[in-house]
């Protein structure tokens, strides 16, 4: 087994997290962000609080969806779910440690988390796979989940977070604080396959250490509003970030990916690489934050963004923002929506493909492209096939 | 085979097809010559139903019957292929996967058997031997990164794959030096059947020193305005086009 320490944090001890009364402070004073605030201005926050949302308590219900394979961790309605996770990974643990630690003074829904979270992982890798795997059972319930890694110096391991639902509206918020020691390698792939009323609001923040690397692949597949946050420091000299995502979003689906990246210190690499496909009159955000520190020389970054618009009333926002306070760095970006090229779409059904084969196999390629970036590849072969009945399933339901 | 009866069409207001009359029996090679912006790449797109253009009048028939009235994918299934000019880069497709899903919405549509994979790969590894084809080409994207040469052999790959009762090859010779010009032409004679008709369009008659046609059509301003047999392509290569336009004009 490549890991050690694995276990989850229970309700109790959760009720002493250091910084719970500042955050119920905070998120009383602050509320939730809207319109008003330029990281959610194209997010709308407000239909998706329009009703209220249940905290959940007691013991959690049974999952009612097909869980993935493999050792996981597996989270109800923000419960943890002793009787489905991997015997042996998961034990009580009564220390919060580290928590909090990487998110300061959290706003928002990060202090709502904060205020609220019961359960959640603790988990120092050194090798191997862990699938964090959330459900929500919608009836407008709340579930609130915050989990710590750590990746020990020198190892490579992968993390899978997965988040799936049934039942209607719900909200999902997740936390994650990553540490990657140093010379470490933590391959982050994140599915949200959540109900098409739910919601879910995730957060990862990541601190890369010198020499470590932190890969991401965020594929949104599901749900009414998806907010993914991607908060990564490059915190050692040669820390390396490379993240990419795919946003599907059909009907009235808001799907978003949020990055920011902090070079810290000279010398780190970081590449973005994130695409959406939209259908109906889905939305989609992508915002590319990049901070360049002063005295953070020998800085490479790269953002690019792609987005496939399958109807006339979808919409795509794309935000590159540059922040450098430093020389000699080198900073790119690039964004472009469009649609389907003709000339393909001719090619392919001169060969004798119907319009629809043709789309699909067009739109899955584009979706491929993120879906190569997960290294491992069983988990690659998972997700692959999630996402290709996603791409099918919209395609069919083109006019 | 292919007949055009006096065919009309434009691509928005402009009027580029001014009259096309044509029959390409079974069997035969027939070949278009004509200069830069004569029309003769909108007379495959008309005859393959790209989107874009409109048949204003006239008729083209296939076996006999319109196909005016057919979408593009169901003119391809009837068995007319085109081999294109500049063939489209699919990053993230690979070819193999594009192309048994090609040859397998042509059998569906036949009312055939699908292939499956061990059918399809035995047929693919046979016919890219007659192009000279590498085998590693299947894994790679549908024609992303290809040389000049490679893609076009991939288009005659992709005929043979499908066997069409038409093979339209538009300006095969595009952009390929002799020897590559030699394996396409080689190609398409080696998968020439009595029950094929091949309607090749070129600049140059170079490529018909190996490809030979039963005729030679010359097309100029959206009409053919001459045709001929194969000496008809030498003369027009030693004399040029503004030979047949001085003589169509006195």
């Amino acid at each position: 087994m490549g890991r050690r320490d694995l276990s989850h944090v229970d309700h109790y001890a959760a009720a002493a997290a250091p910084g719970r009364a500042d955050a119920v402070e905070r998120l009383t004073t602050y509320g939730f962000p809207g319109f008003k605030d330029e990281d959610w201005y194209y997010t709308p926050t407000r239909r998706m609080l329009a009703e209220p949302f249940v905290p959940v308590v007691g013991a959690p219900r049974a999952p009612g969806v097909e869980l993935p394979a493999g050792d996981r961790l597996v989270f109800v309605d923000g419960l943890f779910d002793a009787a489905h996770s991997t015997d042996g990974l998961g034990r009580t643990s009564s220390d919060p440690t580290g928590t909090g630690e990487l998110l300061v003074d959290p706003l928002g829904f990060d202090a709502l988390n904060a205020a609220l979270w019961r359960d959640g992982a603790q988990l120092s890798l050194d090798g191997g796979t862990v699938q964090l795997v959330h459900v929500a059972t919608g009836d407008d319930r709340l579930g609130v989940v915050r989990h710590r890694v750590h990746v020990d110096a020198g190892c490579e391991a992968t993390l899978v977070e997965t988040h799936l639902g049934h039942g209607g509206r719900a909200l999902t918020s997740d936390v994650i604080e990553i540490t990657v020691a140093e010379g470490a390698t933590l391959h982050h792939v994140v599915v949200q396959d959540a109900d098409a009323d739910a919601a879910v609001v995730h957060t990862v923040a990541v601190k890369v250490e010198a020499d470590a690397t932190y890969r991401s692949t965020s594929v949104q597949l599901g749900g009414n509003l998806t907010r993914t946050e991607l908060r990564v420091e490059l915190a050692g000299e040669g820390a390396r970030t490379d993240l990419s995502g795919l946003a599907l979003g059909k009907g009235s689906e808001h799907v978003d990916h949020h990055v920011l990246i902090d070079h810290a210190v000279p010398n780190g690499t970081s590449t973005q690489s994130f695409r959406s496909i939209l259908d109906g009159t889905a939305r989609s955000v992508f915002t590319g934050k990049v901070i360049v520190r002063e005295g953070a020389m020998g800085t490479d970054s790269d953002q690019s963004n792609r987005n496939l618009l399958l109807s006339d009333d979808a919409i795509a926002n794309t935000r590159p923002q540059l922040e450098i306070y430093a020389d000699d760095v080198k900073c790119a970006h690039g964004a472009t929506i469009g649609k389907l090229d003709d000339d393909a779409l001719f090619y392919l059904r001169q060969r004798g493909l119907t319009p629809k084969q043709a789309q699909g196999l067009l739109v899955e390629a584009f979706a491929g492209e993120v879906v190569q970036t997960i290294a491992d590849d069983t988990v690659r072969e998972v997700v692959k096939a999630r996402v290709a009945a996603h791409v099918q399933a919209t395609v069919e339901a083109q006019r | 085979m292919l007949e055009l009866i006096d065919v009309h069409a434009r691509i928005g207001d402009t009027e580029i097809l001014k009259g096309v009359t044509l029959t390409i029996p079974k069997g035969e090679v027939h070949a278009i010559m004509g200069p830069n912006a004569s029309g003769k790449s909108t007379l495959s797109k008309v005859i393959t139903g790209h989107p874009d253009y409109e048949v204003t009048s006239g008729d083209i028939r296939f076996e006999g019957e319109s196909i005016l009235e057919l979408e593009v994918e169901e003119r391809a299934h009837k068995g007319i292929f085109m081999s294109f000019q500049h063939p489209v880069e699919i990053p993230g497709v690979a070819t193999s996967v594009f192309l048994k899903a090609a040859v397998n919405a042509n059998r569906t549509a036949r009312g055939a058997e699908e292939l499956d994979a061990a059918g399809f790969l035995r047929s693919a590894k046979k016919n890219m031997k007659v192009v000279d084809l590498p085998k590693d080409l299947l894994h790679r994207s549908l024609n992303e990164g290809f040389s000049g040469g490679e893609k076009k052999r991939n288009e005659i790959f992709q005929m043979a794959m499908l066997e069409p009762k038409l093979a339209i090859l538009d300006e095969p010779d595009s952009g390929l030096d002799v020897d590559a010009l030699k394996i396409v032409a080689e190609g398409v004679n080696q998968l020439q059947t009595p029950e094929r008709s091949v309607l090749v369009i070129t600049h140059y008659q170079r490529l018909l020193d190996y490809l030979v046609p039963d005729k030679t059509h010359v097309f100029i301003d959206g009409r053919i305005v001459r045709t001929g047999d194969a000496a008809l392509a030498l003369e027009v290569e030693n004399r040029g086009y503004q030979w047949v336009r001085d003589e169509l004009g006195a």
